[in-house]
């Protein structure tokens, strides 16, 4: 299984999930049911995992 | 004067059967269900890669365990097309496997066609050419998965073992899928086509013992279709390139901004841009965006300022809509989004 990493931010407009994988691609991810990357980050958080905050604008 | 041609059979100049007296006219009148089944689309610009989970030509998807595989890109020949018989193929899938090992070992070659509803309670016929590096096998089992708060995934439907030689030949399957009445479908629903290539033994149900084989098998023309009988290979669009893009673009678009001012924005505050950018189709989902050299011009300044994160909410005709966070803007003013490649990801 390939890593991935998240990093979330949220902003009065909603909140982004950044996805990183193990290649270093960048994909940023709606919260939007149907989308796999969604789909598999909410896979990630039930396991217990949580997201690195963004803090910077 | 009338005249009546009769005739018990009538084939193609390959020998398939396109119409008989048993089953009538076969010629496919839906359609492939599989997008992209030449591989002719390929705009991740897909070569190799021995990843698992990844897309690789449009819409296949690999995915393996317990041994290595390396999935390539590979050209056909003259001569390998004539013994296709199909003159438009250009390129084909090669897996080559090595060191699988272990009861829970696999490795598959899956298509997620969208809705489960698909072909549901129909007969339906696999079809696609292969060969191998030696005598070995390829199973193929077909899934009815309903997807995130679904009903129960249904799999194991056909897991028809077909053996494959040195050659290019074209197989076939047919399998029965059930109804899927009283099941509940969720989303990114799909009828999953897959290939078995490598099954240890935790796998024998699914796969019909096919074992483990280490093998190198090549791939081309994969087709699924209604009825009982394999009918000459035909693209889901009909056999239009243009046609099989768009369909591709449903689930993954990639585009070339060239670095010029594609997409158009309005700040909402001095760190949020509610944008709009192109898209080529309507996408299946709100997609998932990765870029690069992305970044927001200011028209009045020309200034430019770095995107950290751009977040879709919204996918329909007019393009992408969503917002793009970034620093020190003016709340209210226009920006140009520019960047140099723009991928939009709906895969199922």
């Amino acid at each position: 299984m390939n890593e991935i990493t998240y990093a979330i931010k949220t902003t009065d407009e909603g909140t982004s999930i950044r996805r990183t994988e193990a290649d270093g691609t960048v994909w940023w991810v709606p919260e939007a049911p149907g989308n796999r990357h969604y789909e598999e980050y909410l896979v990630w958080v039930a396991e217990g995992n949580t997201a690195e905050v963004i803090e910077e604008p | 004067m009338a005249s009546v041609i009769k005739f018990d059979t009538w084939q193609n100049t390959n020998g398939e059967v396109i119409a008989d007296t048993a089953g009538g006219a076969r010629l496919p009148l839906s359609g492939n269900a599989i997008i992209n089944g030449d591989f002719g689309v390929n705009q991740r610009g897909f070569s190799s890669t021995t990843s698992s989970g990844e897309y690789i030509f449009d819409r296949f998807r690999t995915n393996f365990s317990g041994g290595t595989s390396t999935f390539s890109a590979q050209s056909f020949t003259p001569a390998d097309i004539e013994a296709l018989g199909y003159g438009d193929a250009t390129s084909y899938l090669r897996i080559a496997n090595s060191s699988y090992t272990g009861a829970s070992a696999y490795c598959l070659l899956q298509q997620y066609v969208e809705d489960v509803r698909t072909l549901s309670d129909q007969t339906v016929t696999v079809s696609f050419w292969a060969k191998s590096g030696s005598s070995s096998s390829i199973t193929i089992e077909l899934e009815q998965y309903f997807g995130s708060g679904g009903s129960t995934s249904v799999n194991n439907l056909g897991s028809v073992k077909i053996a494959t030689t040195t050659s290019w030949a074209r197989y076939s399957a047919t399998i029965t899928l059930p109804s899927i009445s009283g099941k509940t479908v969720g989303a990114n629903s799909s009828l999953r086509v897959t290939m078995w290539f490598e099954a240890g033994t935790d796998f024998n149900t699914r796969s019909n013992s096919l074992g483990i084989q280490n093998d190198t098998f090549d791939i081309w023309g994969v087709q699924l279709e209604a009825g009982p009988v394999a009918t000459p290979f035909r693209l889901a669009g009909g056999g239009s390139k243009a046609a099989e893009l768009a369909l591709c673009q449903r689930y993954y678009q990639t585009m070339s901004g060239n670095n010029q001012a594609v997409g158009m924005g309005h700040a909402t505050s001095t760190a949020n841009i509610r944008f709009q950018m192109p898209s080529n189709q309507i996408m299946r989902s709100v997609p998932s965006v990765s870029g690069t050299d992305l970044v927001a011009l200011g028209t009045n300044t020309v200034a430019s300022y770095a995107i950290s994160l751009v977040s879709p909410n919204d996918s329909n005709s007019f393009g992408i809509f969503g917002n793009a966070t970034s620093s020190s803007l003016t709340s209210s003013a226009v920006y140009l989004l520019r960047f140099d490649t723009l991928n939009l990801d709906a895969e199922l």
